[in-house]
């Protein structure tokens, strides 16, 4: 099944790279004029990117540098990032005239904001000439473009969360096959719950209060949403029946089987899974590196952690993950925009993008197997991208993260301080006024 | 400096004093006893003031399954360097120290240079709008930082300072130097006027009284809001953060960032406790110093009024 | 500092005695180099962020990054919206008695230290000083992040040491799930932090004390506590006067040690008006609110500072 999916998708990128180069002997085709520049010679250009690439694939970045250094005589200066208060960084700016990067990488719940205050140039023109453009993950895809079909940003890579496990405490409570529906996990963390009763602190399964993507996704896999769009003004959807039916098998995750996180969220999962007492966590793959670092874990669990995608309401079907991921955009007002456009093209090419396949999920559908073959996490991540939920693409839903309109919910009902009802119905009058900026 | 100075009050360990002992030598054995007491009471403040601190040190040396376990761990099991190897081997951390250097010794002098003429003046003269001065210097105090974020931002990208340690060093003025002029006023305050009076008949001239007579007294002054100002301007991060765009100009406090968790990595505590370590240090250096320096200028005898 | 009495000795009456000289140019001279920082760095970004209040708030971004752009004027309409939200009021409640509890406590413990750092031999005066400092030159965001795991409700050192007592069960016991036991632990964290300051400061306060207005009064027999109330306390008092103002300006406006300690997502019940300015109007990019906020805040400290302000003139008229 999987295998032909991907032939087809394959099958899919290949026709497209031969339309496009028969289409992109002009100037380009699409709307604008094409942005692409090789007429670097002397020039310098700037790129933001986050440290993950510092710390997770700096190869990757140097070779595509290299390549475009060569191809158009420009020099590159990489400029690393910090997730922590990024957005202001950008504000502040985008509103000023000097130090504007060439390149700038953004995380794709933050690129509709940007999107929609004209902060980007219009990369339409080239969409064609960006490798793989046609089997971009549709999450971060969508994420890039503006409402009104306009390419904005380009994936860059993307994460997907899938049930991180102790096979070692699962097999000892008997447990010995990956649950394949949620009434089934319930019934296997009711064993590895009972098999470990003695230890007050141990957690089945850990599920921090503000842990709103592994939340979401449940609401996802009930046939819930978190927001809907009807004649153009956002409704929050979160009181409907089907999100009040994932939330409270959320609930039951982490009131039931978690024990001591439901006023944290999920950044100190990683380690505190590594001292023991915790037997599952929802997380992305990378953090099965996380909790058996030597820096940030315990290596003595590296052989006895395990993964598999997040069970549904019915076996087969996958509980949707959060498709969280970064997209690279060129700023309006960056001297250099078109060697900027000409990098992005370098460093999410087929080359690029198969090399960074061995760290993050690619931008692309085509190089899923080249993910998938690394290891056994990356090929229950690799699945779960394959059907994956994403934020209402609008400007404000920024606001909503940055109000923890959604941590405040699920942290009162963690807390069980309100019902299951009342809490989202609270949530739903925010999302509306924050979504339709009328707060 | 003068936390570290010989004091006369302090009886049991007077041997420098200048003032006659005479009259407190009946009492000595009794105040030895107090001092014994009180000398008790200071080792438990500091124990308790220093546990936060004790922690932060073992946690910088534990490895990373020690931290945060069941049962805490006063005493690491296992000692690990690497949270510092890895900090010192960096070369960024280098650059990052040199940049907090220069924007934090800048700021500092800067704002007790600038900020001892403005406290002489409100100290020692009356003049139309004094009041004025006064109020506007409070209410400076006032604005919250993160709210003048972008203004900052857009000031210094229009007079194409943004990017610059010299824009920072301006920005962070803003914060420490109206600190230093109320601290300071007070200290100037404190110093009787009959000393400058006196000097001046003595055929000082003004700037004499200044260099000679006012500025070894408020040494304490001037040390404590040198440290509060290095203080400030050496963990500030909104702004640092906002305006240095360069990695080769970024400060120590964006440098901790790193160790937090990130999209496709853990946080690696050790290595913050290690690097927060190395960036605390500097400034207990620095006092440690500054107080040989200053004690030495500053007598018990010239206090005397 | 007019607390003079007669019976002080003569020393200090007279050192308070006298008026103020007039230096012509001299203090302008001064004062210049103060006021043109001052106008360089706080008279524009006041003006903008005034301006910038007055303006309307698009949830766009848009005319931030083309220069206001043609936002429209909305008067004090951002003014008159924060002012009838409930959350503002609730807001600044809490802010206010978040403030008066930190600032008393902090200058409780600031006076008792530097009391006890004239007090103690000098070898306890280098230990104590050494850990002040270093608990003052800890990074705001590295001391709370500490705290956070002394009082994590699992591995926590406190929850940890308190369920060992007889007859506490503590294990467990999550500190934040009650805003009002999460907000006296962040009181704890401000307070730990701002007593180096105070400490030292008042010390060296202390330190320029006469020695012989102190010996007069150990030869008149006073007792340390009449010593400390009618001596040290009136000689401290402009010093205290500007730490107090200090301290309910920093604490009023207190961010770092709420946003970490929750992690980047305070709740609504560790709301304080620092927090409610950056959530509603840094973070989220609406800077028109966000400035209104701002514009609030320093009125209503204004406001709470007035007793504070005339006090400061009385000091500088009285020298």
């Amino acid at each position: 099944m999987k295998r032909t999916v991907l032939g087809v998708t394959a099958l899919a990128a290949t026709m497209a790279v031969a339309v496009s180069g028969c289409s992109s002997s002009g100037s380009g085709g699409g709307s604008g004029n094409s942005q692409l520049s090789t007429d670097g010679k002397g020039k310098n250009i700037t790129v933001w990117l986050q440290s993950d690439a510092k710390t997770g694939w700096p190869a990757v970045v140097s070779q595509a540098t290299s390549r475009f250094e060569k191809a158009t005589g420009a020099k590159v200066n990489v400029q690393w990032q910090q997730w922590s208060n990024y957005t202001t960084k950008l504000d502040s700016t985008f509103a000023g005239s000097s130090g504007i990067p060439d390149v700038v990488e953004l995380g794709n719940t933050q690129t509709a904001s940007y999107i929609e205050a004209g902060a980007f140039t219009d990369l339409s023109a080239d969409k064609s000439k960006f490798e793989n453009s046609s089997s971009w993950l549709t999450g971060l895809a969508e994420s890039g473009t503006s409402p009104d079909g306009k390419l904005q940003a380009v994936p860059y890579y993307a994460g997907s969360r899938v049930v991180i496990y102790r096979k070692d405490i699962w097999n000892a409570a008997g447990v010995t096959a990956a649950p394949k529906t949620l009434d089934e996990l319930n019934a296997d963390l009711d064993k590895v719950k009972a098999a470990n009763s003695s230890d007050k602190n141990f957690s089945a399964f850990y599920m921090p209060g503000k842990y709103w993507y592994a939340a979401m996704s449940l609401v996802y896999g009930a046939g819930g949403k978190i927001a809907e769009q009807k004649s153009g003004k956002w409704l929050g959807a979160l009181s409907s029946k089907e999100a009040q039916a994932g939330l409270a098998e959320w609930q039951k995750i982490a009131t039931d089987y978690s024990v001591g996180g439901a006023t944290s969220d999920e950044s100190t999962q990683d380690a505190q899974m590594a001292q023991g007492h915790i037997a599952a966590i929802a997380g992305n793959g990378w953090e099965v590196g996380a909790v058996t670092a030597p820096k940030t874990g315990n290596p003595s669990l590296a052989s006895k952690l395990s993964t598999f995608p997040f069970p549904g309401t019915a076996a087969g079907k996958y509980t949707p993950s959060f498709l969280g991921g970064s997209d690279l955009a060129v700023p309006t007002k960056a001297k250099n925009a078109g060697l900027g456009a000409q990098w992005i093209k370098y460093y999410t090419d087929t080359t690029s993008q198969t090399q960074l396949a061995k760290f993050a999920i690619p931008n692309t559908t085509s190089l899923l197997s080249v993910y998938e073959k690394q290891s056994q996490t990356n090929q229950s991540t690799g699945e779960a991208a394959k059907n994956t939920w994403f934020v209402p693409n609008t400007p404000n839903w920024a606001n909503v993260e940055s109000g923890n309109v959604l941590q405040n919910m699920l942290e009162s009902i963690a807390t069980k301080k309100s019902t299951i009802a009342a809490a989202t119905k609270t949530a739903d009058d925010q999302l509306g006024k924050i979504l339709n900026g009328t707060n | 400096m003068t936390a570290l100075k010989e004091q006369p009050t302090s009886g049991a360990t007077s041997g420098t004093t200048s003032s006659p002992a005479g009259p407190r030598r009946p009492r000595n054995r009794r105040k030895a006893a107090a001092t014994g007491t009180w000398n008790a009471v200071a080792l438990f403040v500091a124990a308790v003031l220093g546990f936060p601190i004790f922690w932060m040190l073992i946690t910088s040396v534990k490895t990373s399954s020690d931290i945060n376990r069941l049962v805490p761990l006063f005493w690491p099991h296992h000692f690990t360097w690497s949270g510092f190897a890895g900090v010192l081997t960096d070369p960024i951390f280098r650059d990052d120290l040199l940049n907090s250097l220069v924007i934090t010794l800048s700021t500092v002098l800067i704002s007790i240079v600038v900020g001892f003429f403005g406290a002489m003046a409100i100290a020692r003269f009356r003049f139309a709008g004094r009041k004025v001065f006064i109020v506007a210097v409070l209410i400076v105090q006032m604005i919250p930082l993160t709210a003048l974020t972008i203004p900052m931002s857009l000031l210094l990208d229009s007079a194409h300072l943004k990017n610059t340690l010299f824009g920072v060093i301006i920005v962070y003025l803003m914060f420490t130097m109206p600190f230093t002029v109320w601290t300071l006023r007070t200290f100037i305050a404190n110093i009787p006027r009959e000393l400058d009076e006196a000097a001046l008949i003595d055929g000082c001239t003004r700037w004499q009284v200044f260099y000679k007579i006012i500025l070894p007294l408020v040494g304490p002054g001037l040390v404590a809001t040198g440290v509060y100002g290095w203080v400030l301007a050496w963990n500030e991060f909104v702004i640092a953060n906002t305006l240095l765009l360069d990695n080769t100009k970024q400060t120590l406090m964006v440098y901790l960032l790193q160790f937090q968790s990130s999209p496709t990595h853990g946080a690696d505590y050790g290595g913050l406790m290690a690097a927060a370590t190395l960036t605390a240090l500097p400034v207990v250096v620095l006092f440690v110093i500054f107080q040989s320096r200053i004690s030495a200028g500053l007598t018990a005898g010239a206090v005397k009024g | 500092m007019t607390a003079t009495g007669s019976s002080l000795p003569p020393t200090l009456t007279r050192r308070r005695g006298g008026s103020l000289r007039r230096g012509g140019n001299v203090p302008y001279l001064l004062i210049t180099p103060a006021l043109i920082v001052l106008a360089l760095v706080v008279v524009w970004p006041l003006v903008k962020v005034i301006l910038l209040s007055l303006q309307e708030q698009q949830s766009s971004k848009r005319a931030l990054f083309s220069n206001g752009g043609t936002t429209p004027w909305v008067g004090l309409r951002n003014f008159v919206d924060a002012l009838t939200s409930r959350t503002f009021w609730t807001v600044l409640e809490r802010t206010l008695i978040f403030t008066a509890v930190n600032v008393a406590l902090t200058l409780v413990f600031g006076i008792a230290i530097a009391v006890l750092l004239n007090r103690v031999s000098k070898w306890a005066r280098v230990i104590l000083t050494a850990v002040l400092l270093f608990v003052w030159a800890v990074p705001a965001t590295v001391s709370t992040q500490i705290y956070a795991w002394l009082f994590n409700n699992q591995f926590g050192v406190v929850n940890y040491v308190l369920d060992k007592l007889p007859g506490v069960h503590m294990q467990g016991h999550d500190w934040f799930a009650d805003p009002t036991q999460g907000l006296a632990v962040i009181t704890l964290v401000v307070v730990w932090g701002a007593i180096p300051l105070l400490a030292i400061s008042l010390h060296a306060g202390i330190t320029q004390i006469p020695q012989d207005v102190l010996e007069a009064a150990r030869c008149d027999g006073a007792g340390a506590w009449a010593t400390f109330r009618h001596i040290v306390l009136p000689f401290l008092r402009p010093l205290l006067v500007i730490l107090t103002t200090l301290s309910v300006i920093w604490d009023f406006g207190v961010f770092h040690q709420i946003w970490f300690m929750r992690n980047g997502h305070p709740e609504p019940g560790y709301q304080t008006l620092g927090i409610f300015m950056y959530s509603q109007g840094v973070s989220s990019s609406r800077y028109n609110t966000g400035a209104t906020l701002a514009v609030l805040m320093i009125l209503a400290l204004l406001l709470v500072m007035v007793v504070y302000v005339r006090q400061l003139f009385k000091i500088g008229d009285a020298e």
